[in-house]
């Protein structure tokens, strides 16, 4: 059978229509849609749901973000305990009287120990029965 | 507007200059926040989650290898983002979780004809919204952030192939949807 003969499979004429198939083989997909009705009418298909979707305008940003996530010199925090409200007094004592700096980590979750001035540049990650805090710009 | 490279950005930021990461804040905001309304509907957990994106971002910024893969590393975090906002949804709505297909041969193009206006909008907003969460995230990606399949691939920690997979599936259950709806 003679390439072009042969009938793409669905995988094969989605990556087609993505412009994902290197040269050849996109060239011998072209050949063989250029000859066969079944497959220029997948192709159309594709092509039609695709226009579609794009006709959904995107969506407008309802305001700027950064004025949510910027780190502060002087952060004020979203308190979101993990252990409870008696964790959280306790915490809030302890804070109160150690009076510890805040500190921000580079790994998944935003731990911080409250204070009244933060730094976004100071190192070290630990936790904390303060709680767990999320930095906003607020 | 700046002339620094994404990865540059990230490696000034982790560096001490705050102003790289406003930088790729405002470069990237919008098509972050586009992705999360097309894979959560709700423009406002989109906002919500956009802002954690951004937050998350900040702090694994320590952790990114500048590669070039900047933005597959942002979708990834985004996506990670929506698909824990989703299972939370299901959680909370006792909803079965869903991956079927549906095998019946896919209506033609002609099926499809007389869609327009915002109905017909509204009806891909929907159809959309009922694929499994797998082959939204692929095909948002693809059709609206025309990411490549390897890009998607590693935003969504996964294959070239499943990528291919996704989003073929994808565009066969949206081809049956669209052409129900339209029918109706």
């Amino acid at each position: 059978m003679m390439p072009s003969e042969r009938h793409p499979d669905g995988l094969e004429l989605q990556a087609y229509f993505d412009g994902e198939l290197d040269p050849a083989q996109a060239r011998a997909v072209q050949a063989h849609c250029e000859t066969c009705p079944e497959c220029r009418t997948e192709l159309g298909a594709l092509s039609e749901v695709s226009a579609l979707l794009l006709s959904t305008p995107a969506p407008e940003l309802p305001r700027p973000i950064w004025g949510e996530v910027r780190p502060m010199g002087e952060a004020e925090f979203r308190f979101k305990p993990l252990w409870g409200a008696a964790a959280c007094a306790a915490g809030i004592a302890l804070g109160v009287l150690i009076g510890p700096t805040s500190v921000l980590t580079g790994g998944d979750a935003a731990e911080t120990e409250w204070t009244q001035t933060s730094s976004l540049w100071s190192g070290e990650t630990t936790s904390s029965l303060l709680g767990v805090y999320e930095v906003t710009g607020e | 507007m700046h002339d620094r490279t994404d990865d540059r950005l990230v490696t000034d930021f982790v560096g001490g200059d705050e102003g790289a990461l406003r930088i790729l804040v405002e470069r990237w905001e919008r098509p972050v926040f586009v992705f999360l309304v097309r894979m959560l509907g709700s423009p406002e957990e989109a906002e919500d989650l956009c802002q954690d994106t951004f937050i998350k971002l900040m702090h694994a910024s320590a952790r990114y290898r500048p590669e070039g893969r900047f933005q597959s590393w942002l979708f990834r975090i985004a996506g990670n983002q929506a698909r824990s906002r989703l299972r939370r949804r299901r959680i909370l709505r006792w909803l079965p979780m869903s991956d079927d297909h549906d095998t019946t041969a896919a209506p033609g193009p002609d099926a499809l004809q007389g869609m327009a206006g915002e109905e017909s909008r509204q009806q891909v907003r929907e159809a959309i919204a009922a694929l499994p969460e797998r082959q939204r995230q692929a095909l948002v990606l693809k059709q609206y952030h025309d990411m490549s399949y390897q890009e998607i691939a590693d935003a969504m920690d996964s294959t070239v192939n499943s990528v291919q997979m996704l989003l073929h599936r994808a565009m066969q259950a949206l081809r049956k949807d669209l052409a129900k709806r339209e029918a109706r």
